[in-house]
């Protein structure tokens, strides 16, 4: 496919097509977390949110590309080639949940699940003119969810609307026996129907967020998608996040740590891709990992055996654990006074193919919208607020409490059927 | 915190990646610490990371039927059927 | 030649008794078929996490309890990074910087050996090796096991003391259901920290890690070994390299293990696909007060309540199994001496020849001997004949029966034998009557052999006295 979109394709007659991004396990169907070292691995089982989805109607009609792993931020990284953005092919789709926000723009599927370390749903779904939702840390299930960073990964869907992220969140969520970090849902997690409501809601716009280096075009789009919910009857107001700044860093130096453990299971003993031209065990290893991995997952890989290796665990890891817990603090004392926070998902439009791997330290710092949310697990969504002088998409994040996700995404329901951009 | 080509050795070992491709990656790796830096300049006092994890929940200690040994090792890269071949651990 | 004295730390693996692997529902049965008790979890594939088993902290708990630990209410896992076969996510999930119990103590006699942590983590698999193929096997069965880890404070000072800590330390784990401590089946597992000093020295010397040590004997010649290795080395004006060394039952030595690395950096980090186990005092109580009664309460209330000998109380109480036992006849009703004649003597027989330290006979099999022995119903002789044909399963009256072993105590058929045996030995009769009292015994003899072994002795005595002596 020139786009690019799936690994697998899978053909269906259902009448709700879901794609699903290659990093989750689908039963008797390839997986390979868009990876050569599992370009072959099929699952002998599905991942949880998949049975629940199948069981309730939903028909796979395909495995979507990734980047490495979930590891990257425009789907360059993928083993399979890049998948191309559907409103310009010289740009890329966004990333690590490239081929669903893709999929789901081009009308392939109904709705697509795709999954969330540090803003793999809602950055791609922002790139590409789609709804994308991260759900609360635990509302759903990780079983069966290839890992890349543990107490951050999150599936979620992604759709058209919000209407169609809710009715996939509906059919998946719930704790899960299989899954000790899932939780118990409370009572108002989903209504029983979005209403889209949001007359009287609070909503705060951190300051810290609208600083240098955020594109005048895309600030203008979410300041109007923040006049619009004003309209509507929230009342918006300014606010600050003084720990924001520190983000990035705390981010990555978790997910890297946890990544390089998950990912030292890829040995070639058990499944996966086994390296060629090994003389013994040790060669094995390394032969293996070095030509089944992707430069920027080996990175990442080596970073996180840093942080975690002995002399440096406690200036970086126990370090940035902690910083993270101040971040969550911060969102806390934050949704005592504000049912939302809006900022941008992104601080540019898709970049153009090719630009951004070279400079992986750059490239991280694109993703300060979407990773505090990761560290404090909360539900956020990318909505559509309008388009460039190019027409390139951008997307605007609305942020919840903790499992406060009903209202987040009736909320972002809300702002769509009252007008707001598609 | 430079990250040294003799660290990046010792961390390629570590992590059984390639030696010469890990070393070859210093400059971005020290770029991306450098970024690290700030999270020195955020107060941390008060924090108890073993209080902030949620408590487990305990599985029942019984038994249900294991995997089929056959579909397990049908992902095996080298088996007999019975089990998962490797070159020669020394110990 | 100065004086050295030998200082020892144990670290202990104990493979729990609980149905189900620590985190998956895979069964923990000893030796079955290669990767047939396996599943995605325990053999490290894509997307699986850990569940954890409760009867593993609760067992965890009650070893920690009986070793005299404080129990860490809020405890976490850690993960254990390193690449080997054995290893399928490439990292154990284990406990270091929050194990479950700290700051234990046991009583050797005269002694307390610290215990520095008790702490949960999972077992690896098993690596065979192929000759023919030149390369290792691996097997998953064993992986996900239960263990705990004791790890003692360098307080032992001799083999002997390890020896003692080992056999109370089986016993007490054996006792409360912890584990059966085999380690013919490596459900019990000893690697021994040895370094030496100069007597009176107060820092500790270089400490060398002994692995591979399968039995009591091998890690007491182990220590011995190790200890003269390391001496000779400092006379020599040497220095002790801190290296772990694997022990070779067959040439009496062990040999430093080839390290891959200059040293193992395991990145050790909480796991974070576990949340805190987090334990509340009132579980722990409730743990303690029903704690199983350990060998020390049993030997104690044997003496009290039962009038046992101390010897009787410790050879009874040697072996769980054969305390249980014990119990449960006496718990039929029938006197505990009398049990404990029988379980010293021909339960004990048995197993050692059998070699097994179970026990198939039922318990209400060996009272019902005991009451018909006491009843008079089958003599002796005749009740270890049952006993041989019952221990590994039967019905006991059944076999007297079938064996004709039932005593007779009804005078007319004893006095009929009588009758008979004085009639054709009239002049063994007129001896004894004569005053040569010794051909009693012969003529009871007779009397017995006449009525096939079904008189009961007292009985023959008795009667036979009494006719003898009627004019």
């Amino acid at each position: 496919m020139k786009s690019n979109i799936f690994i697998t394709q899978v053909p269906t007659e259902g009448t709700k097509r879901l794609a699903v991004k290659d990093n989750i396990c689908t039963k008797g169907v390839r997986t390979t977390a868009g990876s050569r070292i599992l370009e072959h691995f099929v699952p002998p089982y599905s991942a949880t949110a998949v049975d629940r989805l199948m069981a309730a109607g939903w028909s796979l009609c395909g495995k979507t590309n990734m980047d490495e792993f979930g590891m990257g931020s425009t789907g360059e990284t993928s083993f399979f080639g890049a998948t191309v953005n559907p409103v310009d092919p010289s740009r890329v789709a966004g990333g690590s949940s490239s081929g669903s926000a893709a999929a789901v723009a081009l009308g392939l599927c109904d709705a697509a699940l795709g999954t969330d370390t540090g803003g793999s749903i809602r950055q791609p779904a922002a790139y590409c003119g789609v709804t994308g939702f991260k759900p609360s840390y635990g509302a759903v299930s990780r079983w069966g969810l290839i890992a890349y960073a543990s107490s951050l990964d999150q599936i979620g869907p992604i759709g058209k609307t919000a209407e169609d992220c809710y009715q996939v969140l509906r059919d998946m969520c719930g704790q899960d026996e299989r899954d000790m970090t899932s939780r118990a849902l409370p009572a108002d997690f989903l209504p029983e129907g979005l209403n889209g409501e949001v007359k009287g809601l609070r909503v705060g716009m951190p300051r810290e967020c609208f600083g240098g280096g955020l594109d005048s075009e895309v600030e203008a789009a979410v300041r109007a998608c923040g006049a619009k919910f004003s309209d509507l009857g929230a009342e918006v107001s300014d606010c600050s996040m003084p720990s924001f700044s520190a983000a990035v860093a705390a981010y990555y130096v978790i997910a890297c740590a946890e990544a390089s453990s998950n990912l030292s299971r890829y040995d070639g003993v058990k499944y996966g891709f086994r390296g060629e031209g090994f003389e013994n065990l040790n060669e094995m290893y390394v032969n293996t990992r070095d030509q089944g991995f992707g430069s920027e997952v080996q990175r990442r890989i080596l970073l996180g055996t840093f942080v975690l290796s002995s002399g440096y665990y406690d200036a970086y890891y126990k370090r940035a654990s902690a910083v993270r817990e101040v971040i969550r603090r911060e969102f806390a004392r934050l949704f005592e006074e504000y049912d939302l926070l809006l900022m941008p998902t992104t601080p540019t439009v898709a970049p153009r193919l090719g630009e951004s791997l070279s400079d992986p330290a750059t490239m991280y710092k694109a993703d300060l919208y979407t990773v505090p949310v990761n560290l404090a697990g909360l539900p956020a969504i990318s909505v559509p607020c309008g388009v460039n002088r190019d027409g390139l998409p951008i997307g605007a994040q609305l942020i919840g409490g903790f499992m406060k996700d009903g209202l987040v995404l009736n909320a972002a329901y809300g702002f769509q059927q009252g007008g707001g951009a598609k | 915190m430079e990250l040294t080509k003799e660290m990046l050795r010792h961390l390629a070992k570590l992590s059984r990646l390639d030696e010469g491709a890990a070393m070859g990656m210093e400059n971005d790796l020290n770029r991306i610490l450098e970024d690290m830096k700030i999270l020195e300049s955020i107060d941390i006092s008060g924090v108890d990371l073993l209080t902030v994890k949620e408590a487990v929940s305990l599985r029942p200690d019984m038994v249900k039927p294991s995997f089929d040994r056959e579909l397990l090792l049908s992902c095996a890269p080298e088996t007999d059927g019975e089990g998962y071949f490797v070159p020669k651990a020394v110990e | 030649m100065r004086q050295y004295e030998t200082v020892i730390g144990l670290e202990t693996h104990v493979e729990l008794a609980t149905e189900s692997k620590i985190f998956c529902s895979c069964s923990t049965k000893f030796g079955s078929e290669a990767n047939t008790q396996c599943c995605p979890v325990c053999t490290g594939m894509p997307g699986t996490l850990p569940l954890l088993n409760r009867q593993v902290v609760e067992l965890a708990v009650r070893a920690g309890l009986a070793l005299g630990c404080t129990i860490n209410l809020q405890n976490q896992f850690d993960r254990k990074n390193y690449f080997y076969p054995d290893l399928p996510k490439a990292y154990q999930i284990s406990q270091l910087y929050q194990p479950i119990c700290i700051n234990g103590g046991v009583d050797i006699g005269g002694k307390t050996i610290g215990i520095h942590e008790i702490h949960m983590e999972e077992d690896a698999a098993s690596l065979i090796h192929d000759p023919f193929r030149d390369c290792s096997k691996v097997d998953y069965n064993r992986c996900g096991v239960p263990l705990i880890e004791i790890v003692t404070e360098p307080d032992f000072r001799s083999a002997e003391e390890v020896q003692t800590y080992l056999e109370l330390l089986k016993q007490r784990l054996v006792y409360l259901g912890v584990s059966d401590c085999k380690m013919q089946e490596g459900s019990l597992r000893v690697d021994v920290n040895l370094s030496v000093r100069p007597v009176g020295a107060e820092e500790l010397g270089t400490r060398t890690e002994m692995k591979n040590l399968n039995s009591f004997k091998a890690i007491g010649r182990a220590i011995d070994y190790e200890t003269r290795r390391q001496i000779e080395l400092l006379e020599e004006g040497g220095r002790v390299v801190q290296e772990t060394r694997r022990w070779d039952e067959n040439k009496d030595a062990s040999y430093a293990m080839r390290s891959k690395e200059n040293a193992q950096d395991y990145r050790y980090f909480p796991e974070p696909d576990l949340p805190l186990v987090s334990l509340t005092a009132v579980y722990v109580e409730q743990l303690r007060s029903n704690q199983p009664e350990l060998a020390e309460a049993k030997r104690a209330r044997y003496v009290a309540e039962w009038g046992l000998t101390d010897y009787d109380a410790v050879t009874i109480t040697a072996e769980k199994s054969v305390a249980v036992f014990f119990e449960a006849v006496v718990a039929q009703g029938v006197p505990p001496k009398e049990t404990a004649n029988w379980v010293m003597g021909q339960v004990l027989r048995r197993m050692k020849e059998e070699e097994s330290e179970e026990i198939p006979m039922e318990p209400a099999a060996l009272a019902r001997i005991i009451e018909l022995v006491l009843a008079g119903k089958i003599n002796r002789t005749g009740a270890v004949t049952v006993f041989d044909g019952v221990f590994g399963g039967g019905d006991v009256d059944e076999f007297v029966a079938d064996h004709g072993l039932e005593q007779v105590s009804d005078d007319g058929f004893i006095l009929f034998c009588i009758d008979q045996i004085m009639a054709e030995q009239d002049t063994v009769v007129a001896e004894y009557r004569s005053g040569k009292e010794k051909v009693f015994g012969f003529l009871v003899g007779q009397v017995m052999r006449k009525a096939q072994g079904k008189a009961a002795p007292e009985k023959v005595n008795e009667l036979l006295k009494e006719r003898l002596n009627q004019p």
